[in-house]
């Protein structure tokens, strides 16, 4: 492929680069430029896709769930909360995405509810005052922002 | 990972003992570590579960800020509560600058 800078000359230092193909050659440089770009826009979404596809094969032998919560035990959520529900030795695992908490229990249904009673628990220990490192701020202003009362 | 070492109300004890955290049970055992006054970390305790689960035992490690060797070595004694203070306190000054890195990164 050629430089496409060389395709380019300065007539004066600073000046805008100037076209020095022939006319009807440009388009047609164009036009391939294009193509690559597109071909390689394609390529790219269709790794993805494959990345997903592996990604998505791989978290199923391994057990992982990702859903969504919208309603916590008392309160409910402003918007959905992405948790991952996971195998856990003879039991189960889950976590919330955003949040250093968990929940377990001998099913998944255990470690969800337990979740989501940390998630009212955490909330109301965060919502009392501000005597807290500054590592929790983050996570105050996001659980201020997605639990209604 | 020495889960199978400890049950809840080992790791309750220990948490009790050496970081000084008091626990409130509401659904399940919950405790802040407290760095100089202030809320730093806070471990939940599943009650009336003895056996602790791998996953469980990470997440737990995880919440104090430790990794799992470290949380490890809280629970089977050699990391004492000063320890586990200075472990925070490097953390934090990691955070900061890492925190200041990205900042002075960002300025032009």
């Amino acid at each position: 492929m050629a430089e496409p800078l060389s395709y380019f000359r300065q007539s004066e230092p600073g000046s805008t680069p100037k076209a020095t193909l022939p006319l009807q050659q440009a388009p047609f440089e164009q036009s391939r430029i294009d193509y690559q770009v597109t071909s390689l826009l394609s390529s790219v979404t269709a790794m993805q896709s494959l990345l997903e596809s592996i990604d998505e094969k791989v978290n199923k032998r391994l057990g992982v769930h990702f859903t969504k919560i919208h309603f916590l035990v008392t309160k409910r959520l402003r918007t959905p909360l992405e948790i991952i529900l996971e195998p856990d030795d003879e039991g189960f695992t889950a976590r919330a995405v955003e949040l250093p908490i968990y929940g377990s229990g001998d099913y998944p249904e255990d470690a969800v509810t337990m979740l989501k009673r940390e998630i009212e628990s955490l909330y109301q220990d965060l919502m009392e005052d501000d005597d807290f490192t500054a590592e929790w701020l983050p996570i105050k202003a996001f659980l201020a922002e997605i639990v209604s009362e | 990972m020495r889960n199978a070492d400890f049950d809840a109300s080992d790791i309750k004890a220990t948490c009790e003992t050496k970081l000084g955290i008091r626990f409130r049970s509401n659904g399940e055992f919950n405790g802040w570590f407290l760095l100089d006054g202030k809320r730093h970390a806070r471990i939940t305790i599943p009650k009336g579960r003895k056996d602790i689960y791998k996953g469980t035992y990470a997440s737990m490690a995880r919440q104090l800020r430790l990794d799992i060797g470290q949380f490890d070595n809280l629970l089977a004694c050699p990391l004492t509560g000063e320890e586990y203070e200075a472990i925070q306190r490097a953390n934090i000054e990691g955070e900061r600058a890492r925190a200041e890195g990205k900042t002075s990164s960002a300025k032009p």
